[in-house]
This record gives C-alpha cells, sequence and structure tokens, in this order.
C-alpha cells in the first residue's frame, strides 16, 4: 500500500509575458513524462521535489533549487525571453484516506513556507473554492520535529515515524526526510552513478545509506540493536551496583579488622551467587574465623568472666593467679611488640620496593617515548632527501648493526628492530603495571595488620595496668581485669554484630544486582548474533532473489549473476563480497539501479512483509542512451506492474517516441507527451 | 599426554630474535638529539667536542635536566652533576659526519652540514618528538652555554 500518491503536479508562472504554466495529472502505477531534451521534464520532476520541501536531499545548498525556466527567465513560444515575476508550484497529494494540496511559492522569501490545503485538489484551489490554508515552514531548525515544521506534518499525513540515528558527533537525531527519500528519487545526472549515490550526507548521519535502507525495508536489526545497548548499559548498572555494595562490605569487614571471604566474586560471572551464609572472616591466632564463630566463641569467654565476676566468694588464689596471668600478658607484649617491628620493617621494604617499581616504570614510560620519537625520526629520514640506512655503514656500506655499540657481527649481538623494541618495552611495561598493583595490594594489607597488631598491642597493656591494679585491691572486690576484659569483649560483640546486620543489608543489594545482571544477560542472549531477526532474515533474501531476477530481466552480462550477494551490513548488492559501483559497464550499472530501487518498491508484495517504503519511484531519464532499447522495454513493462501493488512510478523521458509507443502497447499507463515546450503560456 | 617424556618430532628449536637496546644507543636517537642541540644551544649552530660531550650528557639525562639549572628545581639541585664523557657520543658524530649531517670545521668544531640543517628543522617543526628535550632547552638562550659555564658544568661546581 502506498503512503504517498502523487496525483497532480501544477505549474503557474507569471512572467513579463503573461501567465505560462502546465497541469500534469499522475495515477497509480507507471507515469510517463516524455518530451525532447531541454522541453522541461526535469524541471517539472524537481518541481515535485521542491513543492515537497525535499531540495535537502540533493544537497545542503539553501537556495531554491528550482531551474532557472522557473526562477528568473522562460523562453516564449516565438524564440524571446520573458522575464518571470513568480513561479508557484502545486502538488496534489493522496495518503490513501486523505487529499491535501500543497502550493510553494519560487520566491526566496516565501519559499521557506509552504501551505497546505486539507480535503482540496488543486482545481479547487486555483480556483478559490478550497477551504482556508494553514501555513508550515520548511528548512529551519525544527521543521522535522515541530509542530508547524512542513515535514512534521508531512510524516504525518505519510502515516511514518522517523527513527533516531547516531550522528558523528555522538548526538542523536532522527532520519530525516531528505535523508529517507533519497531512496525514492534518482536524479538525472548524479543520481545513475550508484545506488543512494546522492545522499545528505552534510547532516552529519552515521552510516546514512545503511540506515536509509534499514528503515526503508523496515528491518528490525535497528530495535535490536538499541535493546541490546539498553540491556548493556543495564548490565554495566548492576555491574557498578555489585562493586559498590562489594567495596562497603569489604570496608564494614575492614572496621571490625575482618575481610571478606574471596568465596564471594569480585565481579558478576555468569555462575556468581549470593549465599545465605555470610561472608565476614576474621583471623585469630592465624586462622581464619567467621564472624559468627568468633562472636559465638566471645560469647562463651563473657559468661565465663561474669560468673567469675558476680561470685561473691573470697578467691584465695587470686593473687596468684593474678600473678600467672601478669606473667603470660608481659610474655604477650613482648612478643607482640616483636611481630609489630617485624611488620614495621616488612611495611618499609615494601614501600621502597614500591618506590623502585615506579622508578622502573617511569623509565620504560621515558624509553618507550624515545623510541616513538625514534619511529618518528625514521620516517622523516627516509624521506627523498636524507635515505638514512642505519644497517650499512655511510663509508664503506658493509653491513652494520643498527646500534652505537660493539659493530662485530653475529647472531648474539644482533638487535631488535624498532618495532619489536617497543613490543618488548611495552611487554615490560605491563609486567611492570602488574607488579606494581600487585605490592600496592600487599602493602596495603601489611598496613592494615600492622594496625590491627597495634590496637591489639594496646589492648594486651590495659589488661596488664588492670592485672597491676588488681593486684594491689582488696582481695573481696571482683577483679579489676575481668572487668575490663568484660567490656573490652563486649564491644568487640557489639561491633562484630553490627558488621554482621550491615552485611545482610548489603546483600540485598547485592542479591538485587545480580538478579538485574542475570536478567540482562539472558535477554542479551536472546537477541541473534546477527542481530537480524527472522523477518530480516526473509526480506533480505526475497530482495536478493527479485534484485537477480530484474538484473536478469534487464539483460545484465558484466558478471555472473550467482555471485551477487546482498550484504548484511550495507544491504546493498555486492559482487564476490565488494560493492559493486566500480564493477560494471556504464549500462549495466544502470541496470542495477533499477533492478535493486524496483526490489526495494516491491519487496512488501513479494514478502507479504510490511515496509516503511513510501511506495514512490521518481526516475529522471533512467536510460539516458546506455542500456539497450530492450532491456529498457523490459524495465517499462516490469514498472506498469506496479498499478496491481498500489504503487506509483514516476518517470521523466527523452526516449525515442515512437519506441516508447511500442514499449507501452498493451500497458495500463499514463503516457504524458509533450511536442513542445511543456511550461506553456495559458490562455 | 606425558610432556616430561615426550620428545618433539620435529626437535625444539629457537629463534633468536635479537637483543633490546636503549634507544639513547641507536645511532638516529643520538645523532637527532645532538643535531637539535647544535641547532638549539649553540652560536653558530658549531660547538667543539668537549662542549658537545657536555651538553649532550645533560639534556639526555632526566636527572640532570631537574638539577640544572639550580633556580629550576630547588630540591634536586642538591644532587651533584656528573657530566660523562661518553665515547659513543663522539661514534654517534662520527657516523653523522659518515652521513653528511655533521662536518668538522677548520678548527675540529662539529658544525651541521644543510642536509643536517634540513633534518634539524623537520625534527624541530614536529611537536610530537624531542618534546622533553625541546622543552628543557627552550629555556636557554644560544649564548648561554659560553665555555666558562661548560666547565663549571663538568666541574660539577654549579654556584
Amino acid at each position: 500500500m502506498s503512503k504517498l500518491i502523487i496525483e497532480q503536479l501544477s505549474i503557474r508562472t507569471r512572467t513579463s509575458d503573461g501567465l505560462y504554466g502546465v497541469d500534469i495529472p499522475f495515477q497509480d502505477g507507471l507515469n510517463v513524462i516524455h518530451a525532447e531534451n531541454t522541453h522541461g521534464k526535469s524541471t517539472c520532476m524537481q518541481s515535485i521535489i521542491f513543492a515537497l520541501g525535499l531540495e535537502g536531499s540533493l544537497g545542503p545548498s539553501r537556495k531554491v533549487p528550482l531551474k532557472t525556466a522557473l526562477t528568473s527567465q522562460l523562453r516564449t513560444s516565438n524564440g524571446s525571453m520573458a522575464q518571470i515575476i513568480e513561479s508557484k508550484i502545486y502538488l496534489q497529494l493522496h495518503n490513501g484516506v486523505n487529499r491535501i494540496t500543497i502550493f510553494r511559492s519560487s520566491i526566496e522569501e516565501k519559499a521557506k513556507l509552504v501551505s497546505v490545503f486539507n480535503s482540496s485538489t488543486i482545481e479547487q484551489v486555483l480556483s478559490n473554492r478550497s477551504s482556508a490554508s494553514k501555513d508550515y515552514f520548511l528548512r529551519d531548525e525544527g521543521s522535522a520535529t515541530r509542530e508547524r515544521g512542513f515535514h512534521h506534518f508531512l510524516t504525518g499525513f505519510m502515516n511514518i515515524s522517523l527513527p533516531e540515528v547516531m550522528k558523528f558527533n555522538g548526538s542523536e537525531c532522527p532520519l530525516y526526510l531528505e535523508a529517507i527519500f533519497s531512496i525514492n528519487y534518482v536524479e538525472q545526472t548524479r543520481g545513475w552513478g550508484g545506488i543512494l549515490n546522492i545522499l545528505p550526507t552534510y547532516l552529519g548521519i552515521k552510516d546514512l545509506s545503511t540506515r536509509i535502507i534499514e528503515h526503508t525495508l523496515g528491518l528490525e536489526v535497528q530495535e535490536y540493536a538499541q535493546k541490546k545497548q539498553a540491556l548493556n548499559q543495564k548490565k554495566k548498572d548492576a555491574e557498578r551496583k555489585w562493586a559498590i555494595a562489594l567495596d562497603n562490605l569489604i570496608s564494614i569487614a575492614g572496621s571490625s579488622k575482618g575481610f571478606v571471604s574471596n568465596e564471594l566474586d569480585e565481579k558478576i560471572v555468569k555462575n556468581t551467587v549470593v549465599s545465605e551464609k555470610s561472608y565476614l572472616y576474621l583471623l585469630v591466632n592465624d586462622e581464619k574465623s567467621s564472624f559468627q564463630d568468633r562472636i559465638n566463641y566471645l560469647k562463651s569467654e563473657l559468661e565465663l568472666i561474669s560468673s567469675r565476676v558476680n561470685s561473691s566468694q573470697v578467691n584465695t588464689e587470686k593473687v596468684n593467679e593474678l600473678e600467672t596471668q601478669l606473667s603470660k600478658y608481659s610474655n604477650l607484649l613482648s612478643e607482640q611488640e616483636k611481630a609489630i617491628s617485624i611488620l614495621v620493617s616488612d611495611l618499609d621494604t615494601s614501600e621502597n620496593y614500591i618506590d623502585s617499581i615506579e622508578l622502573r616504570i617511569h623509565d620504560v614510560k621515558d624509553s618507550l617515548r624515545r623510541y616513538k620519537d625514534l619511529v618518528r625520526l625514521e620516517s622523516i629520514g627516509s624521506e627523498e632527501e636524507f635515505r638514512f640506512d642505519f644497517n650499512s655503514c655511510p663509508t664503506c656500506h658493509s653491513d652494520i648493526d643498527d646500534s652505537l655499540l660493539s659493530q662485530a657481527k653475529n647472531n648474539q649481538t644482533k638487535v631488535l628492530g624498532l618495532e619489536d623494541n617497543i613490543k618488548y618495552l611495552e611487554k615490560q611495561k605491563e609486567a611492570f603495571d602488574a607488579l606494581l598493583l600487585g605490592e600496592i595490594k600487599n602493602t596495603s594489607l601489611k598496613q592494615a595488620r600492622l594496625t590491627e597488631g597495634k590496637s591489639k598491642l594496646a589492648e594486651t597493656r590495659t589488661l596488664i595496668r588492670a592485672i597491676k591494679d588488681s593486684l594491689i585491691d582488696s582481695p573481696r572486690a571482683p577483679s579489676r581485669v575481668d572487668i575490663k576484659k568484660e567490656l573490652i569483649i563486649e564491644s568487640e560483640i557489639d561491633k562484630l554484630e553490627t558488621a554482621m546486620n550491615d552485611e545482610h543489608k548489603l546483600k540485598e543489594k547485592l542479591t538485587s544486582a545480580l538478579v538485574e545482571w542475570k536478567l540482562a544477560s539472558s535477554g542479551l542472549n536472546a537477541i541473534p548474533h546477527s542481530g537480524l531477526s527472522q523477518n530480516d532474515w526473509k526480506k533480505l533474501k526475497a530482495l536478493k532473489t527479485s534484485f537477480i531476477n530484474n538484473l536478469e530481466q534487464f539483460g545484465y552480462s558484466s558478471n555472473s549473476l550467482s555471485d551477487f550477494e546482498i550484504s548484511q551490513t550495507s544491504y546493498k548488492p555486492t559482487l564476490n563480497e565488494i560493492d559493486i559501483n566500480a564493477e560494471a559497464s556504464a549500462s549495466d550499472n544502470i541496470r542495477v539501479i533499477w533492478s535493486y530501487l524496483y526490489s526495494v518498491l516491491t519487496l512488501d508484495h513479494t514478502t507479504k512483509l510490511s515496509t516503511n517504503h513510501l511506495g514512490l519511484l521518481i526516475m529522471d531519464e533512467p536510460r539516458q542512451q546506455e542500456a539497450k532499447n530492450e532491456s529498457f522495454t523490459n524495465f517499462i513493462s516490469k514498472a506498469a506492474n506496479v498499478k496491481d501493488m498500489g504503487k506509483q512510478i514516476i518517470i521523466g523521458t527523452s526516449e525515442k517516441y515512437t519506441d516508447l509507443l511500442e514499449a507501452l502497447v498493451g500497458k495500463d499507463t499514463n503516457l504524458q507527451h509533450f511536442e513542445s515546450d511543456i511550461i506553456k503560456k495559458l490562455s | 599426554m606425558d610432556i616430561f617424556n615426550s620428545i618433539p618430532k620435529k626437535g625444539i628449536t629457537f629463534n633468536h630474535r635479537g637483543a633490546p637496546l636503549d634507544p639513547d644507543l641507536r645511532p638516529l636517537w643520538r645523532i637527532s638529539l645532538i643535531l637539535i642541540i647544535l641547532k638549539k644551544l649553540c652560536s653558530g649552530q658549531k660547538a667543539n667536542s668537549k662542549k658537545v660531550q657536555a651538553l649532550y650528557s645533560l639534556v639526555s639525562s632526566e636527572k640532570k635536566r631537574n638539577a640544572y639549572p639550580v633556580s629550576n628545581n630547588a630540591l634536586a639541585s642538591t644532587k651533584p652533576i656528573n657530566i660523562h664523557f661518553d665515547p659513543l657520543v663522539d661514534r654517534a658524530v662520527d657516523m653523522g659526519i659518515g652521513y653528511d649531517l655533521f662536518k668538522l670545521d677548520d678548527s675540529k668544531r662539529v658544525c651541521l652540514t644543510d642536509k643536517g640543517e634540513n633534518f634539524s628543522k623537520k625534527i624541530e617543526a614536529d611537536s610530537h618528538i624531542f618534546t622533553v628535550e625541546k622543552d628543557y632547552m627552550s629555556q636557554f638562550k644560544k649564548s648561554h652555554f659560553t665555555d666558562k659555564v661548560i666547565n663549571t658544568l663538568i666541574a660539577g661546581d654549579l654556584l
């Protein structure tokens, strides 16, 4: 079903010699405007483009794109020239439901506006019997998006939507009508250079021709690409969420001197899980113990102490006991002090090591910089005027190494080439970087252990002080050591329990991140690898078949037809995987364009799958004497078939009239034949 | 597969791919640096061998660049500058003469040939090479490195 049918073009030109003009009616199916060269065919074709405000399809120029015959002067019937005051272009359009007439003036100042007469024919407009018109603006920014923009109106009228596409500068914009229309109109001169030869590249849209064909064929691949992008973004978000939660968990573990077990994955991977059990551990006497085990142990310890504190019995053994404890803790203290001093010197070594690695990385970087200079120098040195060859002696021309060192030439002293040496240095840098990363991690671990050791040392000192105080206390009083211990244990339990509560909350976040990630991941897996849906495959396959069939009928002979493919990336025909533009002879090139554009136009009919084609094809001089007459006859008869599909083809040609008539015999076509100038004086 | 006891059918071969080399041991790099030293730091674009040695030693080393001039970096200036006389600099000059980039004038001073002049111009014009060295050199006037300055540099007596 056609989205846009042109029903009539009318031109009214006010000149110094009176009113000139023409009315050309069009119908469904094939329309042929026939006239000799210079009689105004192309003027009529371009008027259609102009009225639709689509001159941007041909280039970025902001000038009125009409031929001089409609803007400055016109040849009158007696051969003299008449000055033009204003040309008015009317176009009557139908979208299958509604009929409108649009009008645009050739005068520069008025050309920015297009007037739209709803449900009116040109005849009604010209005789002032139409409904009131509404003006829409053109060519200013927003013509495609703002409500009073003509192209916004036109897309609405044709009931299509413009897909968002990527620009070279990274922003997004709609695939403008100017771009979409490139596949509906082949201009007389440059248009026959290749498929989609004239493109509004000035719009700055990335992969423009691919996007246009993709949209026209209604491929789902773009949708898939967007979906893929969104899912990847979701996955990344989930990964970030995971990383943040994990970081928080690590800092919680750190604040209670523990660590996060490596059972919890650092990054989400396929089989990552968040289990019910706690991932928080700490080292007790160099053994890994979970927070929960530690809490249980501390609680039993606490019970023991409080039972001792609460017992009113006078402990006669108390002094002895205290003294043993004192000596035990004094030993512990000296051990801890020793351990800390070892840790400190160890840390010092690590820090020195890091410095030395950093120095090496700095040196390697400098060498790399110098090597890059060398590559550049070598390219300057190889220029015509210098031509250095560092592998042969400038004086005696015997072979030497590219080195200032010993020139003994043997395999042992062979020197790496520049590129290889750069690769070698880069590998070295990678190795040092990895080493540095590992050492930094190591050092921070050591630092954590040092802080932990120091706090334990302080704890021991407090206990020793308490024991000493208890020794001079009355024997009836509860032991100060016990009370102190009780306090220390209680605060540790408290800390561990808070940490575990926090872990519980963080685990919820981790789980939700994991679920989101897995959802996005399975969504991604469901998207076909090539990005093409089943319908897309069907369409491309049908496009290929129809393209090749048409080529055969139009008499293509430059290459074997079975070598043609439709590219899955550009959707254009390729020959042995290269674009065919340069391959074929001039006449075969025209056959390729006919076949391709015709196949695209009729694809919805061949596949029964809907496409976004406007259902309209305008071709100016589709033969240009290049292709053989019989090919043209075949093309004309094919083109006439589109009437049954509800589509429209408009051709302007200066073919020999008798040949044309012969080609059209028995075909239901609308032939508009002009013996002399198309734009004539109106009575 | 028992990889410890299996013997490859074609035997084991090792390919020597060559040894890596410090960039300043490459003739092109050293000759180029001497070229721009002559161009940017020496009046008349010529210098005696002692000056070439001293300036090459200074410009090519990051440590020495940081230590001289003194005002540039007060902290680094406490480190003495140790100017080396490097026979490889002489070798580079010799090779440069062979490639027709340098020539010796009547008093045995090293100066640029026309070809050397052209090459040094290209290096100067290219903003991507010798960036650090060129930046460093541009803070001195050509008249800065007099024989006296060179002698104090070599003596390591900065003040």
